[in-house]
C-alpha cells in the first residue's frame, strides 16, 4: 500500500455510506413493502444488529493484518497463495458483475425517470467511462469525494422526508402486531443485502487506514443510516401504501414525482436521479477498484498495472450492454439473483476465507 | 506531448462521448415554456375505438390566454395523446403538471384498469393527482363545454378542490389513494362530480345558453376497479363522520312547526366498539358518533334546542344507516371499516375465519349519534 494512498476511517466510512445508497434505495422501499407489508420500515430497523454483527466481524477479521499486510495478502495467507488468489479473482469477478449490474440498473432508471428517448444500451457507456476513470486511480480520492458529496444526498434524503409529511396516513403504516414479526424478520433480508455489500467494500479497503480507528464509529455509522433508511421506507410506505409501493420498481423516485415544494415547485424528481448518479459513479469505481486489487495476485502484476485497469474498466460496461435486455430477465435479476449472490458472496465466501485461515492456523 | 494536453485530450473525448451516447442531449430538444401546452386537465372515456381523451389547459397556459380544449380517441390511453399531440401544431403538448383526471361515467362502470396501469407505468402523470367521476356524462362533454372563452374545466374543478379542502361532504382522492383502497379493501370511493349550469351571468358569450360549470356531488364508489354505485351529498357526510374526515358543512332539520333550521357541523368523530364471542368472533358492531354543530339560520328563532339536537341526530344516523346499507348490498368495505377495527383488534380480526370481508354483509351493526349544539350564531334570538 503507498504510503500517499492512505485516508481516514471517517473518510472510509462516508464512502461506505455513498456505497450503501445506491443498492438502498433500488432494493429497500419496494421489497421491504412486499416482505414485511406496512411493517416495512420497522424491518429496516430490524436488520441492524445482524448488520452490526456483520460488521463487528469484518472489523475482526481485518484487524488480524499484521503491518503493512494488504486484505489480498491476509486472504492469501489464510487459504494458501494459490487458493487464495483463486478465490479472490472469483469475488474479483462477482463485484465487476456487480458493477456492470449497477450500470445497468443506473442506465434503466435514468431512462425510465428522465431520459426516454435515451438507449439502455449506450447509456452505460459515458457512465462506465467516467467511473472507469476514478476506478483507475486511488481510494483516498473516492474517500474524498464521497466525503463532499454525502452531506448533499443525505441532505435530499431528509428534504424529501420532510416534504412527505403532509402526504403520511397512519393507517398505511398502523396497525404491527406480534403477527407480523416473522413478516419483519423476513423484511430485514434486503437492508442487510444492502448493508453487506458496502460493509464487504470497507472490509476490502481498510488496508488503507491510516490509523486503525475505533470500531464504535462503525457502528453510529451504520445505526444512523438505519434510522434514515427506515424514515425513508417509512415515508414511502406511509405516502403509498405498502400495496402500491411494493408494486412500483423505484418507489422512492415515485414518491419525489408527487411531491410539491412550497406550493410552487414541483416535478424535480429529474433532478433528484441526476444527483444519484453520484452515488453510482463511487460505487463504480470502488467495486472496480478492488476488483483490480483482488485479480492482482492471480494476474502476478501490480494492481496499478496498465492492463488490469483495462480489463476491470472494460468488463462493467461489456456486461451492462448484454445483461438482460428484456425487462422480466432484468427484474428477476434485480430482485432475485444479484441480491442472492450478494448475500452468498458476503454471508458465506469471506466468513468461509476467515473460519479455513482459523482452521489452518494461520490466522 | 504534455501533461495538460493529455488530460485535456481525455476530457474532450470523455465529454463527447457523454453527449453523443446519452441520448439524453442531442435527441431531446430544449423547449421554451411559451412553447409548450400546458395540460392540466384530462379526460376519460371509453369509445369504439378503445379510449377517447379529452384535454384541457388552463387559462394561465398558451401565448392567448385561453384555455384550449383537445380531444382524440385511439385504442389506447398513449395512443390517443400521441394523436392528440399530432393534431396541434403551433404548440407541443406537455402532460407532466396534469392536476385533475375526469372519468366519464360509462368509462367508469366499464373500469379504469387503463387509466391506472398509465398513470403507474408511463411515469408522465403524478400519482397524487386526483380523480373525479362525472355523473351521467362523458368525460369529454365537461372538458370541452365548461367555461366560456376565458374559464375553463381547470379552474372548475381547481374551485371544487380547494372547495373539499375544508367541507365534511366530500373528499377528492388521488390516483394513489384509489390505487391504495383497491388493492387493500377491493373498493374504493371516489370524488363524484356532476354538470351544471353555471350561475354566473356570462354577457360575453351572447349564447342563449348559460354556461356549464361542475359541482361536488358525493362519491363514486368503485369495486374492484369498477363503478357500482354513488352516494349523494347529504350520505357523503356521513362518509366524512365515518372515515374521520369530518368537515364543515351544513344540514337542514326542520323545527316544532316544520320551519327549516340550517345547521353548521364544525366537526364530529365516530368510535367503533366491536362485540367478540367466547370463541373470538366478531358478532356485532356498534358505532358511536359524536358531532357538534351551530345554528346557522333559524328565522322563527323560537326553536328548543333539545328538539333540534334530537332532529339533528336522528338525520345523521339515518344517513349513516342508508351508507352502511349500501356498503353492505354492494358488498364493499368502502368506509374501511376493516382497518379502523384492526387499530384496535388487529390480532383477533386477522384470527377470523372467514374474514371481515365475507362476514361485512351479515353483520349486525347499531349506529347512536350524540349530537351537541356548540354555538347559536351571533345572536341569542330569533329576527
Amino acid at each position: 500500500m503507498k504510503a500517499q494512498d492512505r485516508f481516514s476511517l471517517n473518510q472510509l466510512l462516508a464512502l461506505c455510506s455513498m456505497l450503501v445508497l445506491t443498492p438502498a434505495l433500488r432494493l429497500l422501499p419496494g421489497a421491504s413493502a412486499r416482505l414485511a407489508g406496512r411493517a416495512g420500515w420497522l424491518s429496516v430497523l430490524t436488520a441492524l444488529p445482524f448488520v452490526a454483527a456483520y460488521a463487528a466481524f469484518l472489523w475482526h477479521f481485518q484487524s488480524l493484518r499484521l503491518s503493512d499486510e494488504t486484505l489480498p495478502s491476509l486472504w492469501q495467507r489464510a487459504l494458501g497463495a494459490r487458493v487464495g488468489a483463486l478465490t479472490l479473482a472469483a469475488a474479483a469477478l462477482w463485484l465487476l458483475f456487480y458493477a456492470g449490474f449497477t450500470l445497468r440498473a443506473g442506465a434503466e432508471r435514468l431512462v425510465t425517470t428522465v431520459f426516454p428517448l435515451a438507449s439502455r444500451r449506450t447509456l452505460p457507456l459515458p457512465l462506465a467511462l467516467i467511473a472507469a476513470v476514478a476506478g483507475a486511480g486511488e481510494a483516498r480520492r473516492l474517500c474524498r469525494v464521497a466525503k463532499l458529496v454525502l452531506p448533499l444526498l443525505i441532505g435530499t434524503i431528509l428534504l424529501t422526508l420532510a416534504f412527505s409529511l403532509p402526504e403520511l396516513h397512519k393507517a398505511n403504516l398502523l396497525p404491527l402486531g406480534l403477527r407480523a414479526f416473522p413478516r419483519v424478520l423476513r423484511g430485514s433480508l434486503p437492508t442487510f443485502d444492502a448493508a453487506a455489500l458496502a460493509l464487504s467494500c470497507l472490509f476490502f479497503l481498510s488496508d488503507g487506514l491510516t490509523a486503525p480507528g475505533r470500531r464504535s464509529s462503525v457502528f453510529i455509522r451504520i445505526a444512523l443510516l438505519g434510522i434514515l433508511m427506515s424514515l425513508l421506507v417509512a415515508a414511502v410506505i406511509g405516502a403509498l401504501g405498502h400495496e402500491l409501493a411494493g408494486s412500483l420498481t423505484r418507489p422512492y423516485f415515485t414518491l419525489v414525482r408527487t411531491l410539491v415544494f412550497f406550493y410552487s415547485l414541483e416535478r424535480i424528481e429529474a433532478l433528484i436521479v441526476a444527483l444519484w448518479l453520484f452515488a453510482d459513479f463511487l460505487l463504480l469505481a470502488t467495486l472496480m477498484l478492488i476488483a483490480r486489487r483482488c485479480l492482482a495476485p492471480l494476474w502476478k502484476r501490480p494492481a496499478d498495472s496498465p492492463w488490469l485497469k483495462l480489463l476491470c474498466g472494460a468488463l462493467p460496461p461489456l456486461l451492462a450492454v448484454l445483461l438482460a435486455p428484456e425487462a422480466e430477465a432484468y427484474a428477476q435479476l434485480s430482485r432475485q439473483i444479484v441480491p442472492a449472490v450478494n448475500l452468498v458472496v458476503c454471508l458465506l465466501m469471506i466468513p468461509g476465507v476467515y473460519v479455513v485461515g482459523r482452521l489452518r492456523k494461520r490466522l | 506531448m504534455n501533461l495538460l494536453f493529455r488530460r485535456s485530450l481525455c476530457a474532450l473525448i470523455i465529454i463527447i462521448v457523454c453527449v453523443s451516447l446519452g441520448g439524453c442531449g442531442l435527441r431531446q430538444q430544449a423547449r421554451e415554456v411559451e412553447q409548450l401546452l400546458v395540460i392540466e386537465t384530462l379526460g376519460f372515456d371509453r369509445s369504439a375505438q378503445g379510449v377517447r381523451l379529452s384535454m384541457a389547459s388552463s387559462s394561465s397556459s398558451g401565448t392567448d390566454g385561453q384555455p384550449r380544449r383537445l380531444q382524440g380517441e385511439a385504442a389506447s390511453v398513449t395512443a390517443a395523446i400521441e394523436c392528440i399531440r399530432a393534431s396541434i401544431s403551433e404548440e407541443e403538448l406537455f402532460c407532466p403538471h396534469v392536476g385533475h383526471l375526469l372519468v366519464g361515467e360509462a368509462a367508469a362502470r366499464r373500469g379504469l384498469a387503463p387509466l391506472l396501469d398509465y398513470i403507474t407505468r408511463a411515469g408522465e402523470l403524478r400519482l397524487s393527482v386526483p380523480i373525479y367521476v362525472l355523473r351521467e356524462r362523458e368525460a369529454c362533454e365537461a372538458v370541452l363545454r365548461v367555461g366560456n372563452a376565458q374559464h375553463g374545466i381547470c379552474d372548475a374543478l381547481r374551485s371544487v378542490d380547494s372547495d373539499l379542502r375544508t367541507r365534511g361532504d366530500g373528499h377528492t382522492v388521488s390516483a394513489a389513494e384509489l390505487m391504495r383502497d383497491l388493492a387493500r379493501r377491493g373498493s374504493a370511493l371516489l370524488c363524484a362530480v356532476e354538470l351544471q349550469p353555471s350561475s354566473e351571468n356570462d354577457q360575453s358569450a351572447g349564447a342563449d345558453e348559460p354556461p356549464l360549470t361542475v359541482v361536488a356531488a358525493g362519491y363514486a364508489v368503485c369495486r374492484d376497479g369498477r363503478l357500482i354505485g354513488y352516494l349523494d351529498r347529504e350520505q357523503a357526510i356521513a362518509v366524512g363522520l365515518l372515515c374521520g374526515q369530518s368537515g364543515l358543512c351544513e344540514i337542514v332539520v326542520n323545527d316544532q312547526a316544520g320551519l327549516p333550521v340550517t345547521l353548521h357541523l364544525t366537526g364530529g368523530s365516530t368510535a367503533l366498539h366491536p362485540s367478540w364471542d367466547a370463541q373470538g368472533e366478531l358478532i356485532s358492531l356498534e358505532l358511536q358518533i359524536e358531532v357538534q354543530a351551530q345554528i346557522r339560520e333559524d328565522a322563527a328563532g323560537a326553536t328548543e334546542l333539545y328538539y333540534l339536537r334530537g332532529m339533528l341526530e336522528r338525520t345523521l344516523a339515518e344517513q349513516v344507516r342508508q351508507v352502511l346499507c349500501l356498503s353492505k348490498q354492494w358488498e364493499a368495505d368502502f368506509l374501511g371499516l376493516e382497518e379502523q377495527l384492526s387499530l384496535r383488534a388487529s390480532e383477533r380480526l386477522g384470527a377470523m375465519e372467514p374474514g371481515f370481508a365475507e362476514r361485512w354483509a351479515s353483520l349486525p351493526v347499531t349506529v347512536s349519534v350524540s349530537a351537541t349544539l356548540t354555538g347559536l350564531g351571533d345572536t341569542e334570538g330569533g329576527a
